[in-house]
């Protein structure tokens, strides 16, 4: 056999592959076999540098590996022409150098994405390799109540949206008498904007697994659950893929790398519903309900899933559970501001040159993250309008860009970091449009339960149809003011309480586009 | 609703005698019939109730809850389009305008000739490669209306 | 009452209010007497927190919090009279009434109607509706006894609550979700043996008894606290009346009987009060059959027949049948009559039916126990056997009947054969049954509606029944007419009062000792123990 002279790696990551990454792997194998070189082809996640998926990197014996992108299956023949034939394989049109120094990854600090896009995903070895299960190595020596005290130190805050400290939910549900506890992987990432979740899942899922293994040893429970949304069909094969591995591996079942303490994890999937991705509304669904959002107290950490308690966590905040185990919750507390600690792996959309994933300490200011990173805009038209943390965000302007990114700055501003998305929009916007569509999708997602969400939501699309005929009508406005508050004032969950946000953040900062005279800038 | 259409019953009654034990036993059931079938049937209902001892208007009740469960079987091909806020900075609705009138429907039709159903989605976490479709299972990215004809072309030729 | 709770105190709107520790706030607030809106919350069912028209401000708390899943702690501080508040609840109820018919004027709800009650008290003056109402289904026969109005329905899903947690039938639901939900059944209709409840459980006109169906205004109605007579549970109601008419029986919450349920057979079993076969005035047996008689005239022909009778065969030879619709007091002068009469041979006709294991007893009557307890009569069977037997041996040959259940608890024939050995038939009856036309005197009954008293229920609770109906002048009551019989045979001054009734019916060795009329409240008391 010839010696392998390549290994090439092109993503399966589900983004990827909407562009033709699976197009793209074909061609190469065709082309390696076409010309009798011996190439290892890699599946690898996605590095998050979307604007140049399909990104394929090439690693030649000792060399580090180089990316080209974005590649076609036409650019495939000049692409083993540079790095098989000439000296110069940096000289390609579509090279990108060495990829870890491509600014956009080489100024990230990679904590929860480290392996992103680096190793197979579901190769556990290349997972060991790269330091997985360290965390869960660390978390068998230690009694329940120690894991809780890392999480706790390391002041992780869930990053599905809520940002309730970690910690917290973990010693309530530890502290609970029942023989039967469970814990529970909130994967229904549904903010648009999003897709932290979704790049983990398809790209580094034995980090989640080793993540709700701990969370599970943590509180004493035997049992977890990942509820994925159905829109993310690539993530479930990987995931299912990965949970098989990694029980055949003794990572998961009756005694958890043989520490004697069982821990099992079966996914379940979803069926469209936003709402679901409000935790006590995905405990319902779980027990095979209509997603309807249940009235807390009691919480799901004392009474959740079968009304056992239950540890709800979203998958970046379970994924970032090991990195605190192996090298303490103190050294994740070092990172960032205030009190939004540690990392976020910040989504970056929309209108927007240089999308991607980029994961940095609190505290980056969305200048920093949409120009600096971003490149500005892909249309190259000014930007105007930015939202920030999925549908229930904010709409910031342009003048509000040097916002830090963290928590309680965001609140501060009258916003919400959510799950981290940012969506950037050129001066084409209409923000009354935008500020109609939260109240259709809210109208759209609500569960029903409750009267101000319920109902507010579709009257908020109509009173804004009326908005958009007759702009500056003093009187539509006001409603619209007073429906608000009511949604915010009254609904039973975030999605009714929060929708209000993106439209008042639109009025207030784009009052133009209600036909009312421009903000002072 | 047609719900005269024929639906695989052993089907049906095999996903249900598989996962009948499963705890939240009636969403797991829903999800695989509606992902075996394309659809979930009405008249499967009373069946699933039966089986799972709940009444058939919880089961109906499930079943009118979720986006995802069809009540009628859909086209040859399902189109889904992406039309939330990121896919819209970047052209959702000129693209959904565009789709619309090449396939002849509107979002949650099914075309005269069971060619294609549309349905509207609202994020499917390609949020960076917008604006976003899937056909048939398939993700697209970056979609233009040059792009999503290309796609379309290459799954007619098939 | 066992354990209570530790009292708290806290104060609303600086109103100090103490409460037992953990209770609900909204309850609490409510049993204070502050007017607090409310749909999704019923004191019966699991909370829903879903209408968000309870919500108050709590000192400590960023958020307005429903009141109806807040419990009370020691010192809480709870404002409602505040600006935020009342802004919020108006909100919540302008969107409610956004889709809302406003048909008021064909609703039977109107006037008792919590929509329209809380849009008054706390919703805005304007309407400010402009899209065009929302259709939906109208006036849909979803069961026997039910109408829905989907455009009513406010989901405050206590209707859904009552069928899965109380009636435990799960026939109404609520499909789809968002604003597209809809209250509905599916393929089961709700002909539950409860289903009427969830009627009063909707706060608005969303459902709707097809007995009450645009027939009478609620303004219109007078209520009228009492029991219902339909079985031995004694389930306590409302009758509302007007125009010397019932239109309904609803329940009234009594949590230590019937919660605030009643059955569906009850609740309709009040049409033989206004029935027009009813008797009018009693009826003396003559040449043409029986013919209406005057009052004093029949009473005074039954007191002379029945000292007639004694005087000739004895008091032996005289039975009588109590009957368990009658009131304790009915049944205590009705036992001093016979006693003073000196007749021994006392039975009681109790008809049976169908049973559950919620409120369906299977005595068919109210006051069964009321009679055992009074000593009336006595045995398995209430003397029943025994004194058929006694009539058809002929030992006994006159009998002096109450009610007509005997004929709905024995053999037709056997009756018919004892009936027509009778020398003497006395018989006193809402109407002429056909076989008892052999009477030689019969007096006409009283409903429960007609009169005061108390009945004792399956359990041996005591329960007080009250006149919703005016009788016709010159009326006698069966406590006046066993009082006059009573005056008649033994030379006595009796009248039929309550008190002076209590007073002997209390006296030492009583079972009904210990307990005082007037101490009966609206839930009753139990008889103490035997």
């Amino acid at each position: 056999m010839t010696p392998t002279l390549a290994t090439i790696f092109v993503p399966r990551d589900s983004g990827a592959l909407s562009l033709g990454a699976d197009r793209v792997a074909a061609a190469i194998a065709a082309e390696a076999a076409r010309r009798a070189i011996a190439i290892e082809l890699v599946r690898n996640g996605s590095r998050g540098l979307y604007w140049l998926e399909p990104m394929v990197e090439v690693a030649t014996a000792g060399g580090a590996r180089v990316a080209y992108g974005p590649v076609g299956s036409a650019d495939v023949p000049s692409l083993f022409d540079a790095v098989f034939l000439t000296n110069d394989p940096a000289a390609h049109p579509l090279a990108q150098g060495p990829v870890e120094q491509i600014p956009y990854l080489a100024r990230q600090r990679r904590m929860v994405f480290a392996r992103m896009g680096v190793t197979d995903p579901l190769a556990l070895d290349d997972y060991i390799t790269h330091g997985g299960f360290r965390g869960l190595a660390r978390a068998l020596e230690l009694s329940g109540a120690a894991i809780v005290a890392e999480i706790t130190r390391a002041n992780l805050r869930g990053r599905g949206g809520a940002a309730f400290p970690a910690g917290i939910k973990w010693k309530t549900t530890l502290e609970q008498a029942d023989p039967v506890k469970y814990v529970v992987c909130n994967a229904d990432e549904g903010d648009s904007g999003s897709f932290a979740d979704r790049m983990l899942m398809e790209g580094d899922p034995f980090l989640l697994i080793e993540g709700l293994a701990i969370a599970g040893l943590a509180v004493g429970a035997v049992q977890g659950f990942i509820y994925l949304r159905s829109e993310y069909p690539h993530a479930l094969r990987t995931l299912t893929a990965a949970i098989a591995t990694a029980r055949e591996r003794g990572y998961l079942g009756s005694s958890v790398c043989g520490g004697g303490r069982a821990f099992d994890l079966e996914i379940v999937v979803g069926a469209g519903s936003y709402i679901c991705g409000e935790e006590t509304a995905m405990l319902e669904s779980l027990e095979g309900k209509r997603g309807m959002v249940r009235f807390k107290p009691p919480v799901p950490a004392v009474a959740g899933l079968f009304g056992r308690p239950t540890v709800v966590n979203n998958v970046v905040t379970l994924a970032s559970v090991p990195a605190i185990l192996e090298h303490g919750g103190e050294a994740y507390n070092q990172l960032g501001i205030g009190r939004s600690r540690g990392t976020i792996p910040l989504q970056l959309a929309g209108n927007v040159a240089r999308p991607g994933l980029v994961e940095a300490p609190f505290g980056l200011t969305l200048r920093e993250l949409i120009h600096d990173f971003g490149g500005g805009t892909r249309s190259g038209r000014p930007l105007r309008a930015v939202q920030v943390g999925g549908p229930l965000g904010a709409y910031f302007p342009a003048a509000m860009l040097d916002l830090p990114i963290d928590y309680e700055a965001m609140a501060e501003a009258g916003g919400l970091l959510g799950h981290g998305g940012v969506v950037v929009f050129d001066d084409t916007v209409d923000l009354a449009r935008m500020a109609r569509y939260a109240m259709e999708f809210c109208a759209l997602e609500s569960c029903g339960k409750c009267t101000p969400c319920r109902i507010g939501s579709t009257r908020g699309a109509e009173l804004l149809d009326r908005v958009i005929r007759a702009r500056g009508d003093g009187a539509n406005l006001q409603l619209l003011r007073e429906l608000c508050d009511t949604m915010a004032a009254g609904s039973l969950c975030a999605l009714g309480g929060l929708t209000p946000t993106p439209v008042l953040s639109a009025l207030k900062h784009f009052p133009e586009d209600f036909g009312l005279a421009a903000a002072p800038t | 609703m047609d719900s005269s259409e024929t639906w695989d019953k052993d089907a049906v009654a095999a996903i249900v005698a598989a996962l009948k034990p499963a705890p939240g036993a009636l969403m797991r059931i829903l999800r695989r019939v509606q992902d075996e079938l394309g659809w979930v049937p009405p008249p499967a209902l009373p069946m699933i109730a039966h089986e799972l001892n709940l009444s058939r208007a919880e089961v109906h009740g499930v079943a009118t809850f979720y986006h995802d469960f069809r009540h009628a079987p859909p086209g040859r091909n399902v189109i889904r389009l992406c039309r939330a806020e990121s896919c819209q900075a970047l052209g959702a609705e000129a693209l959904a305008d565009h789709v619309r009138a090449r396939l002849g429907v509107g979002f949650g039709e099914t075309s005269a000739d069971r060619a294609f159903t549309l349905e509207p989605v609202y994020c499917l976490g390609n949020c960076a490669c917008s604006p976003a479709g899937v056909i048939n299972g398939n993700p697209l990215g970056r979609l233009t209306p040059a792009r999503f004809d290309d796609a379309l072309e290459r799954l007619l030729r098939r | 009452m066992s354990n209570p709770a530790k009292t708290v105190k806290i104060t609303v709107d600086n109103q100090i209010i103490e409460a037992p520790e953990g209770a609900t706030l909204l309850q609490v607030m409510l049993d204070a007497g502050l007017d607090i809106p409310h749909y999704c919350y019923h004191p019966k069912l699991s909370i829903d927190g879903s209408c968000r028209l309870c919500q108050v401000k709590i000192d400590g708390m960023p958020k307005l919090q429903i009141s109806c899943n807040t419990q009370v702690r020691d010192g809480m501080v709870a404002h409602v009279a505040d600006p935020e508040v009342a802004a919020a609840r108006q909100g919540v109820l302008e969107l409610l009434l956004l889709n809302h018919p406003l048909d008021c004027p064909i609703c039977d709800k109107a006037g008792e109607c919590q929509l329209q009650n809380f849009a008054m008290r706390f919703g805005s003056r304007y309407a400010r509706t402009v899209e065009p109402r929302r259709k939906r289904g109208k006036r849909m026969d979803i069961g026997e006894r039910i109408l829905l109005d989907q455009e009513r329905c406010i989901l405050c899903r206590r209707c859904v609550r009552f069928c899965r947690e109380i009636s435990q039938t799960g026939e109404l639901f609520v499909f789809n979700h968002g604003d597209h939900s809809l209250l509905d059944i599916y393929d089961r209709r709700l002909d539950n043996d409860y289903s009427m409840n969830v009627a009063d459980v909707c706060p608005v006109g969303a459902l709707e008894t097809k007995d009450f169906h645009h027939r009478m205004r609620v303004w219109f109605l007078e209520d009228t606290a009492s029991v219902c007579p339909s079985c031995s549970n004694g389930c306590n109601m409302m009758i509302s009346a007007a125009r010397g008419k019932i239109w309904r029986l609803t329940p009234r919450r009594n949590d230590d009987v019937n919660d605030t349920w009643m059955c569906d057979a009850g609740r309709l079993n009040y049409k033989f009060v206004g029935d027009p076969g009813r008797l009018r005035a009693p009826l003396a047996a003559g040449a043409d059959g029986p013919a209406e008689a005057a009052w004093d005239d029949a009473l005074t022909r039954t007191a002379a027949a029945l000292g007639d009778f004694v005087k000739r065969h004895g008091a032996q030879a005289l039975g009588a049948i109590a009957s368990p619709h009658l009131t304790n007091e009915e049944n205590f002068r009705f036992g001093e009559l016979l006693r003073a009469i000196g007749v021994e041979r006392v039975a009681m006709a109790t008809p049976r039916g169908r049973q559950d294991n919620f409120l369906i007893k299977a005595e068919k009557a109210a006051n069964a126990r009321g009679v055992r307890e009074l000593g009336l009569v006595a045995g398995p069977d209430d003397g029943l056997e025994e004194l058929l037997r006694a009539c058809e041996a002929g030992v006994i040959r006159g009998l002096y009947v109450c009610g007509g259940d005997l004929l709905e608890t024995a053999q037709a024939e056997r009756i018919d054969a004892i009936i027509g050995k009778l020398e003497l038939l006395i018989v006193q009856d809402l109407a002429l049954r056909p076989r008892f036309a052999r009477a030689a005197i019969t007096l006409p009954a009283t409903t429960f509606a007609e009169k005061d008293g108390t009945f004792t229920n399956h359990a041996g609770r005591v329960q007080r029944i009250q006149r919703a109906l005016e009788t016709p002048p010159g009326w006698r009551t069966d406590g006046e007419i066993f009082t006059t019989l009573l005056n008649e045979l033994a030379a006595r001054s009796e009248r039929f009062e309550i008190a002076a009734v209590w007073a002997a019916m209390t006296r030492d060795g009583s079972r009904f000792a210990g307990l005082a009329y007037d101490n009966i409240g609206p839930d009753g008391a139990p008889l103490g123990a035997p």
